[in-house]
């Protein structure tokens, strides 16, 4: 009978068996707060990550996260110099009779009975006079579930399959994937292929409503629409010098179905005076092909870890956006550390962007005035401050506002609206608290 | 510039001699150990399975150190700290030669971390492991007594 | 870009044709470290991804503000233990 290493020392793993090529678990966690400017949306988001590390390179692992956001949103209407009014649907329970206030400053009004009506009310809002239309009633819940195996296979360094789970009020989303990797040359190559997809379902509150059709308070007879999305990612890792980390990462996209948002509305104006007439419901393309290129590189010059990273990203909405992001990780010490980051962005608008439409022209085939998909840059500037408690357990502590710079006074803007703010983007801080715990 | 540098080390790592005169770092001397079985463990600070690996070792060298076993560990930490600081943590009773530049790695032509390799005792290199996983230690018994006997 | 891209390749090229050159006078078989020069690699904050959680809600906040997402890897580097 062979001694072991129980007989040596009394059997089990202790002191600092962590890390690859050993036995250990690691969990992980993190709270996001998020909060916009303005009195816009506001988001907590907590997550955990659970994995059971082996020592052959095994690897199981559960994730969890919880999202709660609430706040105003952009309806997609422009700024006018008169006060305007909004409504949407709203299910009551039982009939309507009176006109009462609901939440975020807007009133529950009774819908006249009509044959083959849905719902019996309405929820109104107004904006005042030179401001941009937001919906203050926003609020949603999410919960998303995770969970992925992977372990050399055959001749494969790593081989794995992950599938995903996230509900909300109005969407469901289901995630595949996997992945296979392969090491050369002594593991300082590293070669990746991953394929991932994904099939959405959008189920609005009032339901679905018809492409460029005017806003509407009545629930809509087609409730719900799907969106199926499928792509693969191409990875290089080199480890090109004892302190130099390199990935060169390209990805493909593909996505059909419905990828409108069904909330989102978009101003028709007189042609002359830029006031608004009506209130359509935005249409957006049924399908989008992307790619990006995505370069990394970290140097580890002893005291500081600098990180630097590089993407392109092109689809066939004609978004075209650049991002660069800078980290530098600062010892202090062997046992804490600080690291500030930027990150700088910028995005050209989808070709199908309008900020509002006028009456003096036909409808586009698709039109958005969703300010995600307008042109614009963003600049972050984060710090973060890490503390090792114990070898094996660490908390973070990062902070970082987020600033969209657009234009909102684009060169075309017509009569009342050369006064008005058109760009609907804003800023944000976030916080994050973060805590990784490996034990056996 | 770095292809002369290569070059060089290159050189020098295929020119040295496998029995130098003394046990200064980078120089392994495997004359004192004629005619007994050697078991050679490159092992540094920064790999997690070599902390796996070390109470394994012991075991080994106190349990077949009478039959003819030696066990040498091979540290290829750059710097000195860590590698006693990883002694602290995890004892040793079998001796430490110091391979801060790799030259003794390099010789044997390590291909990951950890890697032992088993020498006889005519002196050829009889196995060589890479890698330490706690559900091979029958295997790694089974070759070393092979050797023994 | 091309011309970055492009040079880019070309030093990357030279680096692999002074390693090729090495493996076959002295035999040791990697291009960039050796197994033992691993030390900086074995570090969590050299991993490609050292903290997925935090990562994934920075990139959740990005997407939810921007039209673009993805792009990042997962796999590689690392000490190249067992």
């Amino acid at each position: 009978m062979p001694p072991t290493a129980a007989d040596a020392q009394g059997g089990g793993y202790e002191g600092g068996e962590f890390g690859p090529g050993t036995f250990y678990t690691e969990q992980s966690s993190a709270l996001l707060i998020y909060e916009e400017a303005g009195g816009r949306v506001m988001a907590i988001e907590p997550g955990a990550t659970l994995t059971a590390h082996g020592e052959y390179g095994e690897q199981l692992s559960f994730g969890l996260t919880i999202d709660a956001v609430s706040g105003a949103t952009p309806n997609g209407a422009v700024p006018a110099d008169q006060s305007q009014t909004f409504v949407t649907p709203l299910k009551i329970h039982g009939s309507c009779s009176t006109v009462t206030t609901a939440s975020g400053g807007s009133q529950v009004v009774c819908l006249p009975p009509t044959q083959g009506q849905l719902n019996s009310a309405e929820r109104v809002y107004k904006t005042p006079p030179n401001t941009l239309p937001v919906d203050k009633g926003f609020s949603d819940r999410r919960v998303g579930f995770a969970m992925s195996y992977a372990q050399p296979l055959g001749p494969l360094s790593e081989a794995g399959l992950g599938a995903g789970y996230s509900l909300e009020r109005d969407y469901q989303a289901i995630t595949a994937n996997g992945h296979i990797t392969q090491n050369f040359n002594a593991d300082d190559t590293t070669l990746s292929l991953s394929i991932n997809s994904e099939i959405d379902s959008s189920f609005p509150y009032g339901g679905i409503p018809a492409p460029f059709s005017q806003m509407d308070p009545h629930f809509k007879p087609v409730t719900a629409r799907q969106k199926t999305q499928l792509g693969f990612v191409v990875g290089w890792t080199e480890v090109v010098t004892r302190n130099w980390l390199m990935q060169l990462n390209y990805s493909f996209d593909s996505q059909s179905g419905y990828q409108t948002d069904p909330y989102r509305f978009i101003s028709v104006v007189d042609a002359v005076s830029g006031e608004p007439l009506n209130y359509l419901y935005e249409n957006r393309p049924g399908s989008r092909v992307s790619q990006s290129g995505f370069w990394e590189n970290k140097f580890d010059f002893g005291p500081t870890v600098t990180d630097l990273s590089l993407r392109y990203y092109k689809d066939s909405w004609g978004v075209v956006s650049k991002t660069a992001e800078l980290s530098e990780r600062i010892n202090l010490g062997q046992r804490s550390y600080i690291e500030p980051s930027a990150r700088w962005y910028e995005q050209s608008a989808a070709n199908f962007f309008r900020y509002y439409l006028t009456n003096a022209q036909a409808l586009p085939g698709f039109a958005s005035a969703d300010t995600r998909l307008n042109a614009f840059t963003s600049t972050t500037f984060g710090l973060k401050y890490g503390l090792r408690i114990t070898p094996r357990t660490e908390l973070d502590f990062s902070g970082g506002y987020y600033r969209q710079i657009g234009n909102g006074h684009p060169a075309d803007a017509i009569g009342q609206l050369k006064q008005q703010n058109l760009f609907a983007g804003t800023d944000a801080a976030f916080f994050l608290v973060g805590y990784n715990w490996d034990f056996h | 510039m770095r292809l002369t540098t290569l070059l060089a080390i290159a050189f020098i790592s295929l020119s040295a001699s496998s029995s130098a005169n003394s046990d200064e770092a980078g120089t392994l001397d495997l004359n004192a150990y004629a005619g007994k079985v050697v078991y050679l463990d490159f092992w540094a600070s920064w790999c997690a399975p070599c902390r796996v690996s070390f109470p394994w070792l012991n075991a080994m060298a106190e349990a077949l150190g009478p039959r003819g076993l030696v066990v040498i560990g091979v540290n290829v930490d750059h710097n000195r700290g860590p590698a006693e600081e990883f002694l602290r943590e995890n004892a040793a009773s079998f001796p430490i030669v110091y391979d801060p530049e790799g030259r003794i790695a390099r010789k044997y032509g390590l291909q990951g971390m950890p890697t032992s390799v088993l020498i006889g005792r005519d002196g050829k290199v009889h196995a060589t492991h890479s890698g330490f996983l706690r559900e091979r230690e029958g295997t790694y018994f089974a070759d070393i007594s092979e050797l023994l006997n | 870009m091309h011309r970055f891209v492009a040079t880019r390749a070309k030093t990357l090229a030279r680096a692999i044709l002074a390693g090729a050159l090495t493996f076959t006078v002295a035999g040791c078989g990697t291009i960039g470290p050796d197994p033992w020069q691993k030390d900086l690699m074995a570090k969590r904050e050299m991993q490609p991804d050292p903290y997925p959680m935090e990562t994934a809600a920075a990139e959740h906040i990005y997407f939810s503000k921007e039209a673009s997402s993805g792009g990042r890897g997962f796999a590689g580097g690392g000490c190249g233990c067992n």
